[in-house]
């Protein structure tokens, strides 16, 4: 589904992130968490869809929100881009967006019903988080909504979208590599940190019927992996990749991940996927950091 | 728009229209998708290789100004797979197949040649110009005699139409294209990408891992309309010219170039309907009377 939207608005939410909102009838009720989209960009030279993630989808208002860091002349471009909610002059830039793509962090049912899900993100990974947060809270691709949705967010500097996290009755802990926060307890670190600070005073584990993504920068996603491995803690990763088409064609996102043991404990060795299509949630068990 | 009869004869085998996929951007599995294969001239897969090959490290993409580079290093899944399954699944819809041959070797291009000739693959595309593997690829097409004893190894082989996919890379094309003419190739497809790279400013390394990969996109479209132009004067073969097709007005220069059909690349990538769109642009523009009569008096040459 290729379509040109009109973009809303499109801010600065923190240093180099932003957040841009499109009218997207066509897309709101078509969208799953975890997926992304194709973004074109208004210039021919930059001739590829930058991929980006899906961060909320709001099929009441029929408004899509995508949330980028500006990481080069592309994403540039488009943070350049002005909604018509912003400037009454602007009759409304149209973006042309295809999609969605990708699996998304539900991709099969095994994932409810549990007692608490936790959404454990890093910089740019905690917007599509804010996504899964929404469907959670409101039972959709679940079958029995959590009890309890808690997010662990890292970010660089100033914390972002705290507030729409807790909109989902989402418990919020963040904390910044940078800035001391008081929902951290006024000190400064990662995410990994707020974990850890987490098991020792209530010891989270897989018999509680917790269950977890992440996305967020690979180290910080490997250790999380690891983390969640001692816990006995199921672990879906979003992973990022640098594509060229986004559906499947190109191979230009191609990863190792270990395959399925047979029953005799044979066959256990690698496979190739494509970060698109196959991807970009795999279960962290099978992720070769 | 009324009927029009677009359909060429590449080495005895008829399209219905110039357009088919340029290899290495079109799946038969996920291109599928988006439109009915059975709808091109032909369609041409990734190319294929005996065993399954793993490709290059990532990144293996990378933006340039008006093109992109690639260094995927042929990763496919092997013929064997490719025979029980892509091409079963685009034969099933009524595709015209042309597959990408790849290899390290002559012995590896053979063993690929032998499985695909007992199959109904219509035809056969000779990738001696990949500029991403080590050995193999580009090493038989920037050396005329390499090429035409490839070609001829294979010819002795099948009797499916041969397609030789060149590179760019070469100081004279035409002699190389002469080259795999006489050792029985029965077309020529061109151009491959041209070997390029990326610098990141941040690090100073190139962006690819592969340090280099294949520039490919409206970039380097002058080029290949100018060595679509040389080698059709060069040999009497069909030739099926590409490099950074992205409108109908692109396929025609390149058919008033002399190529008799025509490969969407890159474009397929940034939109996997590109090929059905360039066709419909390309068959409004060959209405006009005016262009005809200058694709039949180049034809003459």
């Amino acid at each position: 589904m290729r379509n040109n939207y009109r973009i809303i608005s499109n801010r600065e939410v923190s240093e180099g992130v932003f957040e841009m909102k499109v009218d997207a009838p066509l897309l709101v009720d078509a969208v799953l968490p975890g997926q992304f989209v194709n973004v074109y960009l208004p210039r021919e030279d930059l001739l590829l869809p930058r991929p980006i993630s899906i961060c909320d989808s709001d099929m009441e208002n029929e408004v899509l929100t995508l949330v980028y860091a500006v990481v080069g002349e592309g994403t540039l471009e488009l943070s350049r881009l002005i909604g018509y909610g912003e400037e009454p002059t602007v009759d409304g830039v149209f973006l042309e967006i295809f999609g969605p793509h990708g699996n998304g962090f539900f991709y099969d049912n095994s994932y409810g019903p549990r007692d608490e899900v936790l959404l454990i993100g890093g910089g740019l990974g905690v917007a599509p988080l804010l996504f899964a947060a929404r469907v959670l809270a409101d039972g959709h691709f679940v079958a029995d909504m959590p009890k309890k949705i808690s997010a662990y967010l890292g970010f660089p500097a100033e914390p972002w979208y705290l507030r729409e996290f807790e909109a989902f009755g989402v418990h919020v802990h963040a904390i910044s590599d940078t800035i001391p926060l008081a929902s951290s307890g006024g000190r400064v670190g990662t995410v990994v940190d707020l974990l850890n600070t987490e098991f020792d005073t209530r010891g989270l584990s897989s018999e509680a019927g917790t269950c977890a993504l992440t996305c967020g920068p690979q180290p910080m996603m490997k250790t999380v992996a690891s983390w969640c491995e001692e816990l006995s803690i199921p672990l879906r990763a979003s992973l990022e990749a640098r594509m060229g088409c986004g559906y499947g064609a190109c191979v230009g996102c191609s990863i190792e991940v270990k395959a399925d043991e047979n029953a005799d404990g044979t066959g256990a060795g690698l496979l190739r996927r494509k970060v698109c299509v196959d991807g970009p949630v795999f279960p962290a068990e099978k992720i070769v950091w | 728009m009324k009927n029009f009869d677009l359909s060429v004869n590449i080495a005895g085998v008829t399209w219905k229209n110039p357009v088919t996929t340029a290899s290495g951007t079109f799946s038969g599995q996920y291109t599928t998708g988006f439109y009915d294969p059975s709808l091109l001239g032909a369609v041409t897969t990734k190319g294929v290789a005996p065993l399954p090959w793993e490709g290059n490290p990532t990144p293996r993409i990378a933006e340039t100004y008006g093109g992109m580079l690639n260094s995927v290093g042929l990763e496919n899944k092997g013929v064997d797979d490719y025979i029980t399954g892509e091409l079963r699944a685009l034969k099933d819809l009524g595709a015209t197949v042309i597959c990408n041959v790849c290899g390290h070797s002559v012995d590896e291009y053979l063993e690929v040649v032998s499985k695909l000739d007992g199959t109904d693959v219509d035809m056969l595309e000779l990738n001696i110009s990949c500029p991403n593997i080590s050995c193999g690829g580009i090493g038989f097409g920037t050396d005329a005699n390499l090429a035409a004893e490839l070609v001829r190894e294979v010819r002795k082989l099948t009797r499916k139409p041969l397609i030789v996919k060149l590179t760019p890379n070469v100081t004279d094309i035409s002699a190389i294209a002469r080259s795999v003419e006489e050792a029985g190739a029965d077309a020529i497809s061109l151009i491959n990408t041209l070997l390029g790279m990326r610098i990141d400013l941040r690090t100073g390394q190139p962006v690819l891992a592969n340090g280099t990969g294949g520039l490919s996109g409206p970039a380097v479209k002058p080029v290949a309309v100018r060595m679509v132009y040389q080698v059709s004067r060069a040999v009497s073969l069909p030739v099926i010219g590409m490099g950074g097709i992205m409108t109908g007005a692109d396929a025609l220069e390149f058919l008033l170039a002399g190529a008799r059909a025509v490969a969407v690349g890159t474009a397929a990538l940034i939109n996997p309907v590109a090929p059905i769109d360039i066709l419909s642009e390309l068959t409004e523009l060959l209405h006009d009377e005016q262009t005809l009569e200058l694709l039949r008096r180049n034809y003459e040459h």
